[in-house]
This record gives structure tokens, C-alpha cells and sequence, in this order.
């Protein structure tokens, strides 16, 4: 009899994980109708802000938050298709938004007249619209490079006399980091960025680059400009280079996921993401650049028109992606 | 599974459940994940799953780019390094507290297991505070080291990366070695000296050998962890890359799953050759030991020796805890970049309570279910390849062993991609993947803490029970269990304190309902509240000083107990 109940025992633990699963997966589905998913690259404060808002105009639709980086998210996206779990994926670089194109739903928000052609998907259901636009620029420490020394400029980075000084995250990592590689090599081509690779460490953690500028264990990290931001803030000695050449016109967009069980309420969503109430959420909240000119620059940051900036040939630097990285993981031995 | 039908009428169909349960669970969970994951090592670089797509091309990647070869040069250099350098620190260490008598033993056996215990990211950025080129203690050492033209060198590089991992990973060595020691038979080395041998041929030919299965066990441990592990060179390795750092590239900046199968598939072969080695070293020895009384371990008394012994596990416990002494100073101020910490503030721990209750909650709950269905399926597993001896127990001992080796990020996206709305087992967004996945990941521990247990276990007391006419599950459950009961609740202990700190696959996994301490942790790293972090992980770490704390006075579930053999 002891035996039968151990057996038994066992059965049942098994049995119940399965049936919890099962019930689980069940309630979701039935109440579907007016719940919403959202993944959020952006940092959790912002994010729950913006829920905030939105929670006020629609209360009647349930509001789930999962908050990540951006390559966690991706993964997620990845790996959970054909059935994602997820509505929405905002404040991601908008190269994954390329990249993945199929995995995103065209649709056309309320305020689609509001955002300039050039920081959203082209075309008139885009699948994506911009959320803010963290440009690349230099983060450097002020006490290693005071005012009138260091670098200005791309060029400057393959400059002999700032070897092991300058960090930035290695390619294969992000969109992003790729980013900054393919703005030297289609300023200058490969000759030059394998000179910068020489003067370079590249990381493989992208909160490294501006965490280690920002302590003084480098002098030069390149990054998004809101991280730049973000340590000034705290007060640590670090400043703002924008290079002379200028830095490419990219943004972080959000979309509504293809296959998403919420397609109504991310909708609507959408529709909110895009109005000036949510902008000024995103401006103010953690102090960001965001892509209607409504609003002003980000505190501590320089305004959009005192930036050079060139365009960002999207299409060729994904074409290019695989092969660039491979030579440029040579290069850098 | 409940109207499957015993082979054999009228028997008892008990064991058949006891088996057969925790291997369709293994079968479901782990070995179609696995297979999946090793058939895309040889499939074309890219996310597409395709038997048409055959090619060796991820591998010939591997073997002919500069710098796969280099991490997998690095890779060997970090795995063997930090491997003889935690026996160099954690046998001496082992020996000390087992043997000599110093002040402290059970905080020194509790503190001890902290280091593991740490979430790498964070304890590399605490190296970093402290060695790193603006470090802390740098520039005190520099300060005091300066005058004899000396200087530390910055924490960057495969150094600092071999150094970090040893002061996390050579605790596994220590209280494997503490318990090997402290438990090996007394009446063997009692008589080897009664018949007037020397200590050192003792030690040569007595003690050592009784501990070499320990040893075995810990080194093993040490060294895949070691490989595996992506945190640390990720923030402290500069452009020093090792595999993980690539498979990491491969799945989050390219969504390349074939590619990253092909590195795993790499990594999982050098683990499975240490492994095998490893085996056949630990069962090329005989064992005597039968009785399962217990007999007091003769220690040292000798002042000097006491001396020598306590500084040395003073030095090294210390300078292992750094990181963790780094955290909680950390966790009373809002931020360090300059030598010294500032703003000293308490709201760290006061907004803990209405931030994190929900949080805690879930960390304790899947860590506890997780941990104790692991102990269940690791116990009978190890049980059925060490004693039963299964045809293909080497092949069901790789498979356990595997998620061990291969990165979180790999097994989470296996079982994702294996389970994910596939209409068969609805698991996404639930506890339920998270617990599953769990499992899967730990179930090593207690498997390899009991296998270890019960290759020191003469099966003789099992054979009398059987001639005695018991039926082999009465065996196993009054003869075997309660034998091997220490290792099981060490392997538990272990699994449930590396669990409440698990990130890698929770936060693939994770949803609004199931979010765990760590994920929080993880997001305020992220955004720079480096204060709040270490707030949260001193929790952490309190709760598993406890844990361990309690175990190690009521002596039975001692962690090190996992390998007693008297």
C-alpha cells in the first residue's frame, strides 16, 4: 500500500504541474479580448508612466508589462513565434524592426500624419513608428580628456595616440553597436575601421561602454547619447561628443508583434505611442530625444539642430551585416 | 502517461511508475530539446530548422576563424586554470577546517558558499569597484605597495578573469574536499598509523585516495562552470572572448541558432571528454568503505598548525567575499564611481517591502517547487545509471549533465522552441515552463551529489537487503535513500541557492505574474541603480547564509555532507 501511495504521490506532482499549465494557458486565452502585453526595452520607470497614461484613456483594458533588454527581448520574439506571448515590442532599435520584418503587423496609427516619414517605416501602413531617437555619440571622461583634448571626430578614433583608451561594444552584439561600426565604414571604409579596431577594446556588454567611461577606467566610449545623459545627471565626470563628421540619423521604434493575440488593444496602443501626451512622457520621464519636434532636446543634451547628422543607409548596413561583423571579428586580434 | 499499462501482470507496478515518470519527463523536457539543439549544430548558419539544410559549415567556422580559435584557446585556458587553481586553494582549505581544530567552522562552512551563490554580472562589477583601474582596493594596495616599486595590475583581462572565477568557483572545491575529509574513515587511517606509518604515506595512499571521488566531482563542477560561464568575461574579458561569449553573440545579435548550436556542440564536447575522464579515474578505484557509523576525525591540536590554518581560511574566505562585503556597503549608498561610496541613504531597503513582496514571493515559490521536484527526479535518475546500470547510462549521464554545460540562454531557447504554443503542452508565460526549466538546468546538482554519494556507497548493504529477500524498491527506499539522504539534501541545498539567483533563463521565460527577484535586480543594474541592486541581493544572499547556516548545526544536512563516507 506504502508503495502504491509513493507512486501515487509522484503521479499526482507530475500530473498537477501539466493540468496547472494547461488551466493556465486557458484563462489567458478566454479573456483575451481586452488585455494587452507589452515588451518594453525602455527602462521600467518610463514604461510604467506610459501604461499609466494609457490606463487612463482605455481602464478597461488590462495592461502586462514585461520589462527587458533589447536582446532579451529579441530572443523572446524569436524563439516564442509562431504564437507570441507579446503585443507590442517598443523602444528597440529600428535595424531589428528591418531585420525581422515579417515578424511586425502594418498598421496605420491616429496620429500617422504627425511622424515625419523619416523616423518611421516607410510607406502608409508602416509596421513601425519611432519611440525615441538615441543617437551614437562619444561618451568621455572629463578628467582623463578635459575641454580641448581628446576626440572630436571618427577620424580621430584611429588616431595611434588614444590606443586602450577607447571602449565601445563589439559589433555581433547589438544593432546598435553594428550601427557605429557601419557609420565609420561608410564614411571611410575598411582600411580605417580596421585602424580603429587597433586602438579599440570591444566589449561584450553594452552597459560596460559608457559604466566604465563614466569610472574612469576608460577615457572615450561610444554609445547612445541618453546614457551620456544619464551619468551626467548622476553627477559623474563625463561629457557629450557629437563627432564633426556627424553621426547617423537612427531611432528606436515600436510595433504591434504579427500573430498577437491582442490585436485590438495594440491598436490602440499604437494610436497612443504616437500622440504628444505620450512624446512629453517619453521626453521627461528619463530625459529622452524623442521624434516629433514638438518637444525640446533632452536636459543636458545638445538641441537636434546643433547636431550633424547624416542618413543612415539602413538597407546596406543590414545587407552587409554578416559579412562586415565576420572581417571585423579579424581585424580586432 | 497514467494509462500506460504495466509490462507484466500482476506485478507490482510501482517501480515502473517510479521510472518511467522522471524518464518521459526526460525524455519530453530534455532529450528532444537536446537532439533539436544537436541537429542544428550541423544545419546552415541562420534560424531555419531544415533536415535539407545539412552543412558543417558552423563548425568549419569554428576551426578556421581567428577568433573562434582564439576563444577556444581561451576558453581551455580559463577552464584549466581556474580548475587547478580551486583545488590549489580549496583542498588546503578543506583539509584545514576538517582537520584542524580553528575557531568558526560552521560560519566559515556557511559563509563559504556565498561566492557561488553571487549573480556573476554583479559580482564583476563589484571586481571591478575594487580592482578595477580606478578600483578601490587597487588604490589602496598601490598606495601601500607603491614604495617597494610594486603595482596591481587592473582586474581587465584573462588574469582578472581567471582570478574572478577561482574566488567564485573554488568553494564547490572546498566544501566537496571539507566533507571528503572530515568523513573519510577514521578507523583506516587509525590503523595505518598504528601500524606505524608516516602521515605523509598516510595522506598518500590512505586519505587521498578516499577523497579522490570528491575531488573528482568538485574539479568537474569547477571546470564546466568555468567554460560556461558568460557574465564574467563578459564584463571583466575586454576583447578576451571565450565560447559562451560567442554563443552569445550568435543567438541575441544574430538570432543564428544553428550557428550558436555549433559552439555548444564544441563546448559540450570538451565537457564530455573531462567528464569521461573523469569517470574513468573515480571507478578505476575500489572502495572499502561498508560501515555507515561514524567515528570521530582526529585533528590537529598543534598551535602552529592552528595558527597557520585559521589566517590561511581567514585570507582566502575574505578575499573570496569581497564582492559581497563590496555589495552590502553598496546597498546603503545611491551610487560608487569615485574611490568611496556616496549618498548614504536606507530607502535601498525601505522600498523593498512595497516593490519587491510579489517578487519574493515568486523567487521563493519556484525556487522551493523547482528545487524539490529536482531532488525527486536527480535522486532516482542517479540512482537508476549508478545501480541499476542502464545500457546507454553513459548516454543518459551526458544528457543530465548537458544543461549543466551549455549556456542558460541555450537550453531556455531549446525549450521555448520545443514547447511555445505548439498546442501539445501549453507552458508559455506560466510557472510552469519556469519550474520545468529549472529542473532541467539543476537537476545535475542533485544528480551528481548523489551519484558521488553512492559510488562511496558499497552496494554490498543493498545486495544483503536483497538476499534478505526485500524487493529492490524496499532496498531503495530503506537501505539506499537513507544513505544517500545527505547527498540528496546537499545537491538540494546547492540547487535551491543557485536558483533564487537565476537570470539567464527567467528572463526568456518570465511574465507579469511570474517575475523574480533577480529580473528586478537585473533592470535596476540596467538602468544604473547599482544602490537598489545590491540592496535586493543582499536579501538574497541572507536568506542563503541562513539556509546553509541552519543545515550546517543540525550536522545531518551538512552541504559538504553530500560525500561523507563513513
Amino acid at each position: 500500500m506504502k508503495k502504491l501511495s509513493i507512486a501515487l504521490l509522484i503521479a499526482m506532482v507530475s500530473m498537477s504541474l501539466f493540468a496547472q499549465g494547461a488551466a493556465e494557458a486557458k484563462s489567458e486565452e478566454l479573456a483575451a479580448t481586452n488585455e494587452i502585453v507589452i515588451w518594453s526595452a525602455a527602462s521600467e520607470e518610463e514604461t510604467a508612466a506610459l501604461v499609466a497614461k494609457f490606463n487612463e484613456l482605455h481602464p478597461e483594458i488590462k495592461t502586462t508589462i514585461i520589462t527587458a533588454g533589447s536582446n532579451e527581448l529579441k530572443t523572446r520574439l524569436m524563439a516564442e513565434q509562431p504564437k507570441p506571448s507579446g503585443d507590442i515590442l517598443m523602444g528597440i532599435a529600428k535595424e531589428t524592426y528591418d531585420e525581422f520584418y515579417d515578424y511586425f503587423t502594418p498598421y496605420r496609427t491616429a496620429n500617422h500624419d504627425s511622424i515625419a516619414e523619416t523616423v518611421r517605416d516607410k510607406g502608409d501602413t508602416p509596421r513601425y513608428y519611432g519611440y525615441s531617437m538615441p543617437l551614437q555619440c562619444f561618451i568621455v571622461n572629463t578628467k582623463i580628456f578635459p575641454e580641448g583634448t581628446g576626440p572630436t571626430s571618427w577620424k580621430d578614433l584611429a588616431d595611434p595616440k588614444y590606443k586602450g583608451e577607447i571602449i565601445m561594444a563589439n559589433p555581433a552584439l547589438s544593432g546598435s553597436a553594428y550601427a557605429q561600426l557601419y557609420m565609420m565604414y561608410s564614411l571611410f571604409g575598411e582600411e580605417f575601421c580596421k585602424q580603429v579596431a587597433k586602438n579599440t577594446v570591444y566589449v561584450a556588454s553594452s552597459k560596460t561602454v559608457p559604466e566604465s567611461v563614466a569610472r574612469g577606467e576608460y577615457g572615450i566610449g561610444v554609445t547612445g547619447e541618453a546614457n551620456v545623459a544619464t551619468y551626467i545627471e548622476a553627477g559623474d565626470p563625463v561629457t557629450y561628443r557629437y563627432p564633426t563628421e556627424g553621426t547617423g540619423a537612427r531611432f528606436d521604434a515600436s510595433a504591434i508583434i504579427a500573430n498577437c493575440k491582442n490585436f485590438k488593444s495594440a491598436q490602440l496602443y499604437m494610436d497612443f505611442l504616437t500622440s504628444y501626451d505620450a512624446y512629453k512622457i517619453i521626453n521627461e520621464v528619463k530625459n529622452r530625444r524623442v521624434v516629433i519636434n514638438e518637444l525640446p532636446g533632452p536636459k543636458h543634451l545638445p538641441a537636434l539642430g546643433e547636431i550633424n547628422l547624416f542618413d543612415y543607409n539602413a538597407v546596406e548596413a543590414a545587407e552587409l551585416r554578416n559579412d562586415l561583423s565576420d572581417k571585423f571579428s579579424n581585424w580586432i586580434l | 502517461m497514467s494509462n500506460k499499462k504495466p509490462r507484466m501482470k500482476g506485478k507490482d507496478i510501482t517501480p515502473f511508475l517510479v521510472f518511467f515518470l522522471p524518464m518521459l519527463f526526460l525524455c519530453i523536457f530534455l532529450f528532444w530539446p537536446l537532439l533539436n539543439t544537436l541537429l542544428r549544430a550541423f544545419m546552415k548558419m541562420g534560424s531555419k530548422f531544415s533536415l535539407d539544410n545539412l552543412s558543417l559549415q558552423g563548425f568549419k567556422r569554428i576551426f578556421t576563424m581567428p577568433i573562434y580559435l582564439s576563444s577556444l584557446k581561451n576558453s581551455f585556458i580559463v577552464g584549466i586554470s581556474v580548475t587547478v587553481l580551486s583545488l590549489l586553494i580549496g583542498v588546503p582549505m578543506g583539509y584545514c577546517v576538517a582537520r584542524v581544530r580553528i575557531p568558526g567552522k560552521k560560519m566559515i562552512l556557511s559563509l563559504g558558499i556565498l561566492p557561488v551563490i553571487m549573480p556573476s554580472f554583479i559580482g564583476a562589477f563589484s571586481w571591478i569597484i575594487l580592482l578595477g583601474r580606478q578600483g578601490t582596493l587597487r588604490a589602496a594596495l598601490n598606495w601601500m605597495l607603491g614604495p617597494l616599486g610594486l603595482q596591481i595590475p587592473s582586474i581587465y583581462g584573462l588574469g582578472g578573469i581567471i582570478f574572478c572565477m577561482t574566488m567564485t568557483y573554488y568553494p564547490f572545491v572546498f566544501l566537496l574536499a571539507e566533507g571528503a575529509f572530515g568523513a573519510a574513515n577514521a578507523l583506516l587511517e587509525d590503523s595505518a598509523m598504528l601500524m606505524g606509518a608516516s602521515r605523509a604515506h598516510i595522506m598518500r595512499t590512505i586519505t587521498l585516495p578516499l577523497i579522490l571521488p570528491s575531488l573528482g566531482a568538485a574539479s568537474l563542477l569547477v571546470f564546466i562552470r568555468a567554460i560556461g560561464n558568460f557574465g564574467i568575461p563578459a564584463i571583466l574579458g575586454g576583447e578576451t572572448y571565450v565560447l559562451p561569449t560567442l554563443i552569445y553573440f550568435r543567438i541575441n545579435g544574430f538570432w543564428d541558432l544553428n550557428g550558436a548550436a555549433s559552439i555548444a556542440v564544441v563546448n559540450v564536447i570538451i565537457t564530455g571528454t573531462v567528464l569521461y575522464l573523469q569517470k574513468r579515474l573515480v571507478s578505476k578505484r575500489q572502495y572499502e568503505v561498508v560501515s555507515s557509523a561514524r567515528s570521530q576525525i582526529r585533528q590537529h591540536e598543534n598551535k602552529g598548525a592552528r595558527i597557520f590554518a585559521s589566517i590561511f581560511c581567514f585570507i582566502v574566505l575574505v578575499t573570496s567575499l569581497l564582492p559581497q562585503i563590496t555589495i552590502v556597503i553598496m546597498s546603503f549608498f545611491t551610487k560608487w564611481t569615485g574611490l568611496f561610496p556616496e549618498g548614504f541613504t536606507l530607502n535601498n531597503y525601505l522600498r523593498i517591502p512595497k516593490n519587491s513582496g510579489h517578487e519574493f514571493f515568486n523567487s521563493m515559490f519556484l525556487s522551493l517547487v523547482a528545487t524539490f521536484l529536482t531532488a525527486i527526479l536527480g535522486s532516482l535518475v542517479a540512482y537508476i545509471t549508478e545501480r541499476r546500470k542502464p545500457k546507454g547510462a553513459a548516454v543518459l549521464d551526458m544528457a543530465i549533465m548537458a544543461p549543466f554545460v551549455l549556456p542558460g540562454t541555450v537550453v531556455s531557447v531549446a525549450l521555448i522552441s520545443a514547447f511555445h504554443n505548439n498546442g501539445i503542452i501549453a507552458l508559455g508565460g506560466t510557472y510552469t515552463i519556469i519550474i520545468i526549466s529549472y529542473m532541467i538546468r539543476r537537476t545535475p546538482y542533485v544528480y551528481r551529489s548523489v551519484v558521488a554519494s553512492l559510488t562511496q556507497l558499497n552496494p554490498s548493504l543493498e545486495e544483503a537487503s536483497t538476499i534478505a529477500g526485500a524487493h529492490w524498491i524496499y532496498t531503495f527506499r530503506r537501505v539506499s535513500v537513507p544513505l544517500i539522504l545527505p547527498g540528496i539534501i546537499s545537491g538540494s541545498i546547492l540547487t535551491f541557492s543557485t536558483l533564487l539567483q537565476e537570470l539567464s533563463t527567467t528572463i526568456l521565460l518570465y511574465g507579469a505574474k511570474t517575475r523574480t527577484v533577480p529580473i528586478q535586480i537585473y533592470s535596476a543594474v540596467n538602468e544604473g541603480l547599482l544602490g537598489q541592486a545590491s540592496a535586493l541581493s543582499v536579501i538574497l544572499l541572507l536568506i542563503v547564509f541562513i539556509i546553509t547556516y541552519i543545515s550546517n548545526h543540525s550536522g545531518k544536512a551538512s552541504l559538504s555532507a553530500g560525500l561523507k563516507m563513513g
